[in-house]
Parts: structure tokens; sequence; C-alpha cells
């Protein structure tokens, strides 16, 4: 312990002393994030709401205003049944449900009150304002033009909670798994190749203490710097970018955890394997291209032709981009997010254990 | 008394190459002793198999009664080891690089003291890289007394280092004695050797060719007086091995080391010839044999270079 202690201070104090290496460390994937948040900005609002409407069957009513509702060219109108409705909202597919309730017209014409429930997204604020008043100036106009008597069509606003994703909301959290994932890769085998190099590693060699304890400490290092820079880029989102963080922060820092342990271990494996430094750099070259442009992380998996699904499927990045989709943003998931866990627990031992095996200290 | 270690037959091959090629040798407690010999010999493979570092194909070995592995750390423990290929981490200072490898060790020395003793003193608070090479190499030797082991292995200790800094050195070396530590060095310098070592093993192309005190393997192999000339042309039809005294003739290049049981009529000889203008003479020495001159004459070729 005494020995992890030692190396692990050693290491921090080399890393941060060196301002160049902690610069491009932590300020490189920021440049993405300001980048992409910059030129793809929060995306246009589209001028037009899109607003789904579930009417009971067989209401006359319903079909007049769901008329009314296309007529007006306020809305992009889509009917449905209740629970799908409300499921592309929660989606970000709608910026607003209204349910029609059964037997308008008998209750009006006896001048009773109908409550009419409009669900809306409770994230989008201004969204939701236009909408209301929108939604309610048009039932007070249909209503003053069929009877002349308003005010028995009453709108009940129901937040709800969902999203309306922009590009910059979808990016972010890939972003954050893809400098986990350079930050792994590239940092920890570039390290232990140039530290094997140079001899560095076989004076830790000629110590009495395992490789076992060596590795902690360099992957506990690694992993901090890792929980720093995703503290970083999620930082900016949220402030800056105003990307919401929807999900639990122990969830969210569980999966960044996870991520930061299944890369670094990674990039050791790729290490071990490499017989010099050229060779290490190449080596990680071909894993991190395929990763960044298959995984997700500029644009979605299902735009990728169906030849490379399988590729896209075996990447563990593609499911901690997804992971860190839905717990973030509340993005709708790829695979359940236990299948995320899972696939990068099982990526984690792999290269944990393949490179305690293949370790080499020259 | 027990030895500190012992070797027998042990051969190390890299592919083609056989490194080490079945040496044996022990060294006692308290003792300093050094391997000797040039670049190439087999030093460095030979001390890295007794450290654990490298696995031999054959042989026996036995450091301090354990057989040396990867993962011996108990031996580890006890070893003071000096890699001859090492370097640090470059932004940390002496100090915390003295203190971190101190903390791998079950005990260490106390660190100020450590860098007093190598004369680091005004380095303690620099980082590593702006280290000179001499002062790095100080470092590491202080590196390898740092957990205070009871057998220290140094692979070229003075390397690099200019001959101040390689003459306070070996008094640090002769200190460790004092402290009735056991040492193991190697070095490809003769003067080194003769001055520190109580035994050598002189290595040739993995071979030991000769083994035992310096002073010993010179009078061993010499009753005569080397006697150097270095000629600035070729001295042809002179047979200076059937010269006044000389016992051997040695040509080494564009010198003749001539070894004679008769230094003054020896010497008259060559200016004789030199007068007679049989040979052009640049440079005549007469020293005192030395290991130098038994590796010469082992081998016929000199150790440097
Ligand atoms: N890792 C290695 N791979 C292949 N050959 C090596 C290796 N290390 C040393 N050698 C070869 O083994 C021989 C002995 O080298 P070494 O033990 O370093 O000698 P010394 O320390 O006396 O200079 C040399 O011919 C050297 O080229
Ligand atoms: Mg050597």
């Amino acid at each position: 312990m005494r020995a992890y202690r030692a190396i692990l201070a050693g290491i921090n104090r080399q890393f941060y002393r060196d301002r160049m290496a902690l610069f491009w460390t932590l300020a490189f994937p920021l440049f993405f994030v300001f980048i992409f948040g910059f030129v793809l900005g929060g995306g246009e609002e589209e001028v037009q709401l899109t607003l789904g409407v579930v009417a009971p069957a067989g209401e006359p009513l319903a079909a007049g205003l769901i008329q009314g509702l296309r007529e007006s060219g306020l809305f992009r109108v889509f009917e449905g049944e209740r629970e799908a409705e409300l499921a592309a909202l929660r989606a970000g597919d709608r910026d607003g449900v209204l349910i029609l309730p059964p037997g308008i017209l008998s209750a009006i014409s006896q001048g009773e009150e109908v409550e009419l429930e409009l669900y809306y997204d409770a994230a989008q604020g201004t969204t939701s304002q236009i909408l209301l008043s929108v939604v309610g100036e048009f039932l007070a106009e249909a209503e003053r033009r069929s009877r002349g008597t308003p005010k028995l069509l009453v709108l009940s606003p129901q937040p709800l909670q969902a999203r309306k994703f922009r590009p910059i909301d979808y990016m972010l959290p890939g972003i954050l798994g893809m400098s986990l994932m350079q930050l792994g890769l590239f940092s920890v085998a570039a390290v232990v190749l140039q530290w094997r190099d140079r001899k560095i590693l076989r004076r830790f060699w000629a110590a009495p203490m395992p490789r076992s304890t060596f590795i902690a400490a360099q992957v506990t290092h690694r992993v901090g710097i890792a929980l720093l820079q995703a503290g970083l880029i999620a930082g900016v989102g949220v402030l800056v970018f105003g990307v919401p963080m929807l999900g639990r922060p122990a969830v969210m820092a569980g999966v960044v955890l996870l991520g930061a342990l299944t890369f670094v271990s990674l990039g050791y494996l790729l290490a071990s394997l490499a017989p010099s430094v050229e060779a290490g750099t190449a080596l990680v070259q071909l894993v991190n291209f395929p990763m960044m442009f298959l995984s997700g992380v500029f644009w979605p998996v299902d735009w990728m032709p169906g030849i490379l699904r399988p590729v896209v499927y075996a990447l563990p990045l593609t499911y901690l981009g997804d992971a860190l989709r839905q717990t973030m943003v509340g993005a709708t998931p790829l695979v359940p997010l236990w299948v995320d866990l899972a696939v990068l627990g099982g990526w984690l031992i792999l290269s944990a254990l393949l490179s305690l095996k293949f370790f080499r200290w020259d | 008394m027990e030895s500190a270690i012992t070797v027998q037959g042990l051969v190390k091959r890299y592919g083609e190459i056989t490194a080490v090629d079945g040496l044996s040798f022990s060294v006692g407690r308290g003792e300093i002793f050094g391997l000797l010999g040039p670049n190439g010999a087999g030093k460095t493979t030979t001390v890295e198999c007794l450290e654990g570092l490298r696995v031999a194909d054959a042989g026996e070995i036995r450091v301090l009664g354990e057989i040396p592995s990867p993962t011996n750390y108990a031996l580890k423990a006890k070893l003071g080891i000096q890699l001859q290929e090492t370097a640090f981490l470059s932004r940390l200072t002496v100090e915390e690089t003295l203190l971190l490898f101190g903390r791998l060790y079950p005990r260490h020395r106390d660190v100020r003291e450590l860098i007093d003793l190598v004369a680091l003193g005004e380095k303690r608070r620099s980082q590593v890289k702006g280290l000179s090479g001499g002062q790095r190499q100080r470092l590491a030797v202080a590196l390898a007394m740092v957990n205070d082991p009871e057998l220290l292995i140094l692979d070229e200790p003075t390397a690099g280092l200019d001959p101040q800094a390689r003459r306070a050195l070996w008094e640090v070396i002769l200190g460790l004695k004092r402290e009735q530590k056991t040492v193991l060095l190697t070095t490809h310098y003769m003067e080194e050797a003769e001055y520190l070592c109580d035994r050598v093993a002189i290595l040739d192309h993995g071979h030991i060719i000769a083994l035992g005190q310096p002073r010993s393997l010179v009078g061993e192999h010499f009753q005569e007086t080397p006697v150097e000339i270095e000629l600035s042309g070729p001295a042809e039809g002179v047979d200076f091995s059937r010269l006044p005294g000389v016992a051997r003739a040695v040509p080494d290049g564009e010198s003749v080391v001539l070894y004679s049981t008769a230094p003054t009529d020896t010497i008259r000889a060559v200016s004789r010839l030199a007068e007679e203008g049989k040979l052009s003479l640049r440079d005549l020495v007469l020293r005192r044999p030395s290991l130098e001159d038994v590796y010469l004459l082992l081998t016929g070729r000199r150790i440097r270079e």
C-alpha cells in the first residue's frame, strides 16, 4: 500500500508539472465541445410546433378541432393513441400532446366546463409557454366562432419530463465518451511505451514490488484525470451550452468511471502488446479510428450501413456513448443500460487480465 | 564464510548470440568484486541474471542464499541495484526520486544524508531533467543505496563521470566496504578495478579469461616490464621479440608492447634501431604492468575502444 501510494504520488507530480501535457489533456476535448457547441449551436428551434392529439373515437367535435388545428398552420399535427403520443413527447418528438376527453359536445351544449389536458416538456421553458398560449388562443377562438360564448373549454397544462434534442445535447455525451477513450488509448499507451523505451520502467522493475502495484497506481492516476476531464466537459456543456443533466449524479459518475477504467485497461493492453513506441502508436490509431467514427459519437449508429453494424456493435465506445447519452440527457437507448454496462464490464475484465499477462517492463 | 553470490555455469543466449557462456565465480561477503571487460563482453547480462531481471538459460545462481527471479521480492528487497541503462521520472526532484524509491522498500536510509554522500546537495530540489549526465549517474548510485542493502550490484557506476567525480564515487564505494557491504561492480576501466576491487573476473566474449586479485593476476602473468613503443612508420625487418630482454612482443595498432625482463637493455636496443633508421620512433613509455596488460596479453586486444 505504501509502494502504491508512493508511485501514485510520483506519477501525479510528474503529470501536473508537465504543463503542456496537462493543458492538452484537459483542454483538447473542450475544444471539441466548443467547436460543436458553436457551429451547431443549440440548433434552430422549429418554427412550427409539433402537436400530438389524442381524440376519442366517434366524437364529432374532435374531428372538427383537429381539422381546425391543422388548417391554422400553427402546428404540425399528429393523431394517435395516448400512450404512443406521450412516449413521442418524452422522446422529444412532440412539443406537446393535447388530450380530448370523450363527450365534449354534450358537455359544452349543457354549458359544462370541459378540461383538455395539454402535456408538454417541462424542460423546454420557452417552447412550452408558446405552446400553451397558442393552443389556448386557438381553443378560445374556435369557441368564439362556433358559439360566441367562450371559456367552457379549459386547458389543463400537464408538464412532463421529456427532451427535445438539439445536436449539442446528443453530441456532448459522445464527446465525453470519445475523450475517455482517447485518454485511455493515447495517454496511457504513450506513457507506458515511452517509459519502457526510456528504461524508466526497468528501475521500478528492480524494486521489490509486483507489477500489479505499479499498474494499479498508473490506472488510478489516469482514471483520476479522466474523472477530472469528464467533470470539465460536463460542466462546460451545462454552463455554456445549457445541456441538461437529467440523470442521477451517482449513476452518471459510475458510468464515467466504468468507461474510464475500460479504456485505460485497453490502453495498457495495447502498450503491453506493442513491441516498440512506433508500433504502439500505430496500434492505438488502428483502434482509435473505427471507434471514433463508428461508435455513434458524431452521428447515430442507425445511420451506419448494415454491413458495418457487426463492427459497430462490437466496439466498446458504442456502449459507453449509449450509456452516457441515456443517463445524462435521457436519450432513447440503443440497448438497455444494463447491456451497456455488461459489455463495458466485459471489455474491462478482458483487457485488464490480458494486460496483466502481457505487461513487460522492457 | 558463506558467499554472497555463487554462479555455476551461467549461460545466457539472445537468439543466435551467446552473451554469457558458462560463467562460474563466487563473491564473498564484504568483498568488492569486479567484472571487467570491454563492451559486449557480457557484464550487463551477467549482473541482470543475478538481479533476477533476466532468466538464465542454464547454470546455478545463488544470491544471498536465494534463487533470483523476477518475482523474488524478498531478494530484491535486500539488493541495491544500479542499472546500466535507466532513467527516472524527469519532473521529480532528486529528493523526491530517492524518497519515492525508498518507499518501495521495507526500510530506507535517510535521504538527505544519501544526497550529501553522492555530492548532490546543491541539486536536492532540482528536477531530474535538469541534471547533467554525471549527476544522473550519481543519483542512480544513490538509488542503489537507498534501501541500505546488504549487497550492491553496480553496472558501470562511474561511466560518464569526469575524473574528479569518479574518484569521489570510488571513495563512496570504499565507504560501503567499511560498512561490511558486499559490492559487485562492472567496469571497463582497468585502473578502477585495480583501485577498488578485492578480486576481479576479466570477461571476454562471455567467458572468464582471468580471475583473482588484481595484483596477483598481474604478477601471475608478468615477471616482465612492459615497454610500449609508438611508431610513426612501418618497421620492416625488425623482429621485436628477438631484442635483448624481450620475452614477448605484442603489436597493437601503431604501437608495439615489448614485455621485457631487462627493460634498460631493451630500451637501448630500440634507440639504436631508431638511430640506424630501421624504425621511426614517436614515443616510448616504460610502465608498471597492469590489468590492461593482462587483458592485452590474453586477447591480443586492448580493453577500451
Ligand atoms: N536484449 C538483448 N538482445 C539481444 N542481444 C543482446 C541483448 N542484450 C545484450 N545483447 C548482446 O549480448 C552481448 C553482451 O552484452 P552485454 O551483456 O550488454 O555486455 P556488456 O555489459 O559487457 O557490454 C552483446 O553482444 C550484446 O549485443
Ligand atoms: Mg554493460
